[in-house]
């Protein structure tokens, strides 16, 4: 028994999430295959070097808004309803929002492919950066709506059933994935507020041509808003991941309970008032702000830092109780031979690699260095590209069985997959990262431009190129692996006899923390109040100076 | 205090005995030094790799009021 016995309407919904996840994964990686072979000169056969803007804008949106935010909420629905220990409390509700979620992406997905069809008279070449100038089909801009309010219906859900379940546990201290769950999804109202606000007030009448002008600052301000919190809307999942069940994995416990709900206070907190570190270029921001943000940023850094230290510490107590010792020896206690370890582990590696380069984005005067290079992708492919994909896809090997009743299917494969993925992103990232120091801008199909070459701290562009190439090419392999194994476990599994689905309880436990730490209100308000001291003067200055005159410094040529 | 999360079926009802290890250790036994080591050697690597890139690649490479 397991949870798909317990849970049948649940593990429904959470399977119907993943799939939609992974056919967005499957179009999206393809995408970045052909970007990797094209930026490089590797081979330009696929797409035109016009047409390379609506792929780059299918890989970002499909795997960093669409198989993100499916694989959340089919994880998250997972977390709550076997800590709530509840169905959802309305079936017709539950499959309302993720239908909402998938005509959303569906239209958001027809406007970037119709791109690539010649006379469809329809495209949305506007990159995962969507902010004016570029501007796209309204289709475009009211699917990513559709998504994004149908997250905040899935959120509305899950808050549901934890009324239901505190009206049943007064005094209870919030189970810790639900706690998890709540304090994501409070962050994700707060920051995609603003994104809502671009769309829907400013991008959906300009596209559809009831506004002729717009005012450049004041969307891309909302955005970045909604853009770095984006990114702990995609990593906290992950974290989930590794606090809740990495530490099982492992042969160990959780470290810190009270820990885990610190960092998740954090994160709630300090978020989204960090947005302006996207635009440290940007004319028009007061630089006041952007040292807030840089401070701010710098503070952030902290409970990913207690992250390392209680992930790595409850991993060290599965090692030691598997027999590991020594200062580093115990690592090699750790079960290198299951799947979704590895690729959790591997994730955490990768993770802190971008933990560098982002200290390095996050400064002021540094970014100024690799500010829209090559440097960037080669971020943000270690964080949501490894610690948050890597993880998703490792975890997916655990969840199976316990969604489908089946054992995992190609298990030798299931284990090359996070390893083969990890040495791809190796080549490609560190490639990336160079070609960003050498000055590569990021984001155009031919980086090359004559008479200009390009002064390279370390190796050479040629082999920095085959690298990306050559790493692209691994990680697609790796997808291949990863869509094999989860496709052949949906349709040729055989029936599960005995599904690991057991979480042991944290070594500290919730009795050893305040109960503040469990008030919601409290913490909303301080977010809240950060907010508002990042963003008010700022946001208002911008709309007076007219929300669709482009009389706002700086205006479009 | 027992938590839904760890009394709920399809969840470990208390402490999991480790499957594949040979003793089980409790919090007051527990002492991760090995965390040190590898966080304590990620901090120093932290530091060595920013102050490259501070002093190598964006002190020399940027431009100077005095250039």
């Amino acid at each position: 028994m397991t949870f798909v016995n317990h849970y049948p309407k649940a593990a429904r919904l959470v399977k119907a999430n993943f799939i939609v996840a992974f056919v967005a994964l499957a179009i999206g990686g393809f995408f970045g295959l052909i970007q990797a072979l094209h930026r490089t000169d590797v081979f330009r056969g696929f797409v035109s070097s016009v047409e390379y803007y609506d792929v780059l804008t299918g890989h970002g949106v499909l795997l960093a808004l669409v198989f993100t935010t499916f694989f959340i909420t089919g994880l998250y629905q997972w977390g709550v309803t076997r800590t709530m220990e509840r169905e959802p409390e309305n079936t017709t509700f539950s499959w309302s929002w993720f239908v909402m979620m998938v005509v959303g992406t569906v239209m958001t997905a027809t406007a970037i492919l119709a791109g690539l069809v010649p006379g469809s008279g329809m495209s949305a070449a506007v990159l995962y950066t969507f902010y004016p100038p570029l501007q796209g089909h309204p289709l475009f801009y009211i699917g990513l709506a559709l998504l994004v309010v149908g997250s905040w219906m899935a959120g509305g859900d899950w808050f549901w059933s934890y009324r239901k379940w505190r009206a049943n546990n007064p005094d209870a201290r919030i189970p810790l994935q639900t706690y998890m769950v709540i304090f994501t999804w409070l962050m994700w109202y707060i920051c995609s507020l603003g994104v809502a606000l671009e769309v829907v007030v400013l991008l959906i009448p300009w596209s559809l041509g009831i506004v002729q002008k717009i005012d450049p600052l004041l969307p891309r301000t909302l955005f970045w808003f909604f853009g770095h919190a984006v990114v702990y809307f995609w990593l906290l999942p992950a974290y989930f991941v590794w606090y809740s069940i990495l530490p099982k994995l492992s042969g160990g416990r959780l470290f810190s309970d009270p820990l885990t709900r610190v960092v998740f206070i954090f994160f709630l907190l300090l978020s989204t008032p960090i947005g302006y570190h996207h635009q440290y270029a940007d004319p028009g921001i007061s630089l006041v702000y952007k040292m807030w943000a840089l401070i701010m940023t710098l503070v952030i850094l902290l409970p990913s830092l207690m992250t390392a230290f209680t992930v790595i510490s409850s991993m060290e107590h599965g090692a030691r109780q598997r027999g590991g010792s020594g200062y580093f020896a115990w690592m090699g206690a750790l079960p290198w031979g299951r799947p979704a370890f590895v690729g959790c582990a591997l994730a955490g590696i990768m993770f802190a690699a971008g933990g560098f380069s982002g200290m390095i984005n996050a400064s002021l005067n540094i970014d100024m260095l690799v500010h829209n290079t090559a440097w960037i992708p080669g971020h943000f492919h270690l964080t949501v590209g490894t610690a948050t994909a890597l993880t998703f896809m490792a975890i997916t090997y655990w969840l199976l069985p316990q969604l489908t009743g089946k054992e995992l299917k190609f298990k030798g494969l299931a284990l090359a997959q996070p390893y083969t993925w990890f040495i791809g992103m190796t080549l490609m990232s560190n490639a990336l990262h160079r070609q960003g120091l050498a000055g590569v801008p990021r984001r155009v199909s031919e980086p090359e431009y004559a008479g200009i070459s390009y002064d390279v701290p370390f190796g050479t562009m040629a082999e920095m190129n085959w690298q990306v190439a050559i790493g692209g090419i691994t990680l697609f392999v790796a997808l291949i692996f990863f869509l094999v194994v989860v496709g052949g476990t949906f349709w040729a599994g055989a029936p599960a006899t005995n599904v690991d689905d057991t979480i042991p309880p944290p070594l500290s436990g919730p009795e050893h923390s305040p109960k503040v730490l469990d008030n919601l209100k409290l913490w909303v308000g301080v977010a809240v109040a950060l907010v508002l001291i990042a963003y008010s003067l700022p946001l208002a200055e911008m709309v007076m100076d007219g929300l669709f005159s482009p009389g706002a410094f700086p205006a479009p040529v | 205090m027992s938590t839904p999360e760890s009394a709920a079926p399809g969840k470990a009802s208390g402490p999991e005995a480790p499957s594949e290890g040979s003793k089980e250790i409790s919090l007051d036994e527990f002492e991760p030094y090995g965390t040190l080591a590898v966080t304590g050697s990620y901090f120093v690597l932290l530091l060595v790799l920013y102050a490259l890139l501070y002093f190598v690649e964006f002190a020399t490479h940027a431009p100077h009021i005095i250039d």
